[in-house]
């Protein structure tokens, strides 16, 4: 650790913590000090990764640390309080997706972050993963030709978290985030979007949720189910001469394309091809993993890898805030398709009552450093 | 002044209640059962016409919120209890040590207490290498999972203690080295970290120059209770030990031979076990275990680590009364001095 490290203060410190800290550790940061409304779940993050400060809330985090870095890593509905509070002292915030729930504190976040000069970033981690930056190679090089479409998949139940009750739709608001921001990514601007919730009980509980989106660019689908099995995590671009398909879960990012060949081998050739590509890649990627070069969350430390050079240098970080902002807006345009009324997902009777019940206990907390956030999904990358 | 007192009954916690008493001051006592308490803090009230009064509080640490109310009109908390056992679950290390010392300040901050003193260990620290300088601002130990339940708990309420100090609130922390005095209940005299006995001779994992960071106890109640009378010390951080230079061969010197100690003692080098304990601690990794806790123990004590106690001596304004050699006789039997 050098003098010229960024100091890094962590706030909530639930499940993702454990990621980000090796990762801010990797990136040249120095994680000066945790903050938690509960001091026994900061020591034993503290305790695990030799972290040397713990406080009570983000403003005491600042005071006893003075950060040049915040991770706001605290549930969705409370980001917007923890990051303002640290962008108006000038410290750059990278904050958990989706940035905020109400697209009212996204557009307070982008005031505070406007008015310091400090720099905001959202987690879109997935943008990072390595699959997803060849995709957007790929098409920056125009190799997919014209974009016509863009679908993406994101199947799964939501981790049981108490604040899951705080937000629109629940758990499934809860997996909306990443399959969103991957395919905003193509589509620009939301233009219109139709919204379809399905249950098969019929007992007016969602375990289908499909969203049909024109976007300036292309247009897109995007699908949350939390009946398929398995947990499928895709995004597909459909190009005017090439189909690229990016599986999340496992890594790896297949190319379909015609060949100019003859007839008798125009058929097995593409699954050859594709076999191969999935083959060869595995073997990298399960080679990379035992030796250590590639972790759990891959595009997260990439991320924030980015976002540290930008602070060094000055220069534009990974993830814009308006990128961060689309995504809390369009998510509020898909609950309005719907019809405006809270939306319950087939497994949410679950858990619901006991949720409802921490989240309660989190809110009496009174402060906005809160407890945890948590990746949508059980991580199965391997 | 009134001081609320936990941990008044052990054996750094007896004397500093004994000064308190002694310089005027009413002492509220914390304790578990107050009928086996009662007859000592009568003995304490009456050492002298200055004395001030001792009232004993029946409660635990495990239930904070059971006794807060008595911290009401109380200048001054010494805070010296803390779950002392080497078995039990993590939960009562948890209960009793840290979340105590969490509520225990929420409590005193509430009550509007003037100066919390803190009493930790210089146990807590990480010892990068070999020789290295510790001091206030040293980093905890950064396996505490290794370390056993006690010095973890220690470093977990150290942490909560420094939070308090630094967001203002009038803490003070007192960390003091190893502590020995003739009624410890179970180590009088330090003697090493690893040591064995043979026929009366002591062997000692350790080597002659490296340091021995040891207070005397009646040396740690002074500083103690500097810590909680001293004007203007709040949020600072205090580590004590009587003599930072103090080697191990010099204080084994002074030690040998008195009633019931090593006739001399011996010395091994960690070196010695280092490849058979690396053996071991490879199978346990290699068997998917956690890493071995001894192994990890082991290699801390093979290093030597030299506590600096400048802002003990500067800003406390302490000094330890009682030298080496009268400390040494006072533990083995001698007359106090």
């Amino acid at each position: 650790m050098t003098d010229s490290s960024l100091k890094v203060g962590v706030v909530g410190t639930g499940i993702i913590a454990e990621t980000h800290v090796p990762y801010i550790r990797k990136a040249g940061g120095r994680v000066v000090g945790l903050a938690d409304i509960s001091l026994a779940r900061a020591n034993e993050l503290a305790d695990r990764h030799a972290i040397q400060n713990v406080y009570r809330s983000v403003g005491e985090l600042i005071e006893g640390e003075a950060p040049d870095v915040i991770h706001v890593l605290t549930p969705p509905h409370t980001h917007a309080a923890v990051a303002i509070e640290a962008l108006e002292r000038g410290i750059h915030v990278l904050v958990e997706k989706p940035m905020a729930v109400d697209p009212a504190d996204a557009e307070a976040m982008i005031a505070a972050a406007a008015a310091s000069g400090a720099m905001l970033t959202v987690d879109h981690n997935r943008l990072f993963d390595p699959p997803m930056l060849r995709a957007h190679e790929l098409v920056a090089s125009g190799a997919l030709g014209e974009i016509v479409g863009v679908e993406s998949y994101q199947a799964g139940l939501a981790a049981d978290r108490p604040w899951l009750a705080s937000m629109p739709g629940g758990s499934l608001g809860d997996l909306i985030p990443h399959p969103l921001y991957l395919q905003l990514a193509f589509l620009g601007p939301v233009l219109d979007l139709e919204a379809r919730a399905f249950g098969a009980a019929g007992d007016g509980r969602t375990d289908e949720l499909r969203v049909l989106m024109q976007g300036e660019r292309t247009s897109g689908v995007l699908t949350i189910s939390t009946g398929a099995k398995p947990w499928l995590n895709t995004l597909k671009i459909y190009g005017t001469r090439m189909t690229v398909e990016v599986n999340c879960n496992n890594m790896t990012i297949v190319t379909r394309r015609d060949y100019d060949v003859p007839k008798i081998i125009a058929k097995p050739l593409p699954n050859l091809d594709e076999a191969w590509q999935l083959v060869s890649q595995t073997v990298a990627s399960t080679v990379n993993f035992l030796r250590g070069t590639v972790r759990y969350y891959p595009g997260m430390g990439t991320l924030i890898d980015r976002f540290y050079t930008a602070i060094r240098g000055g220069t534009e970080p990974p993830v814009g805030i308006e990128q961060g902002a689309d995504v809390v807006r369009v998510t509020a345009r898909i609950w309005e398709s719907l019809g405006g009324r809270p939306l319950a997902a087939a497994r949410d009777g679950e858990s619901g009552a006991q949720s409802g019940r921490e989240s309660q206990a989190a809110a009496d907390g009174g402060d906005a450093a809160g407890s945890n956030d948590d990746d949508a999904v059980v991580a199965v990358e391997a | 002044m009134r001081a609320f007192v936990t941990g008044g009954t052990g054996f750094l916690g007896r004397r500093v209640v004994r000064r308190l008493v002694e310089r005027g001051d009413d002492v509220v006592m914390l304790v578990r059962d107050p009928g086996k308490a009662a007859a000592w803090a009568d003995a304490q009230s009456e050492a002298g016409e200055q004395a001030g009064r001792v009232e004993l509080v029946e409660g635990n640490l495990g239930d904070v919120a059971a006794f807060a109310d008595q911290l009401a009109g109380c200048d001054v908390v010494y805070h010296m209890g803390a779950r002392v056992l080497s078995h039990g679950d993590w939960q009562l290390f948890l209960d009793e040590t840290v979340v105590a010392t969490e509520r225990l300040i929420d409590a005193a901050v509430e009550a509007g207490v003037g100066r919390f003193v803190h009493v930790s260990s210089l146990g807590i620290f990480e010892i990068a290498s070999d020789g290295v300088t510790i001091t206030e601002d040293s980093e905890y130990d950064h396996q505490p999972m290794l370390r056993g339940y006690y010095t973890r708990s220690k470093i977990d309420a150290d942490r909560i203690a420094r939070r308090a100090a630094r967001i203002g609130q009038p803490v003070v922390i007192v960390r003091p080295g190893q502590i020995y005095g003739h009624d410890h209940p179970s180590e009088p005299l330090f003697l090493g970290r690893v040591n064995k006995r043979v026929r009366g001779r002591a062997l000692v994992v350790s080597k002659p120059s490296y340091l021995a960071p040891i207070v005397y106890v009646e040396n740690a109640a002074d500083a103690v209770v500097l810590a909680g009378t001293r004007p203007g010390l709040e949020g600072r951080v205090f580590n004590v030990i009587d003599d930072s230079d103090l080697t191990q061969s010099r204080y084994f010197d002074e030690v040998a031979g008195r009633p019931g100690c090593p006739a001399a003692f011996f010395y091994l080098p960690v070196a010695l076990f280092a490849p058979a304990v690396a053996a071991v601690d490879f199978l346990h990794r290699l068997l998917k275990r956690r890493p071995w806790a001894a192994a990890y123990q082991l290699r801390r004590s093979g290093l030597n680590a030299r506590y600096a106690t400048e802002p003990a001596r500067a800003e406390l304004g302490w000094e330890p009364r009682v030298g080496l050699r009268d400390a040494v006789v006072a533990s083995t039997g001698g007359a106090s001095p």
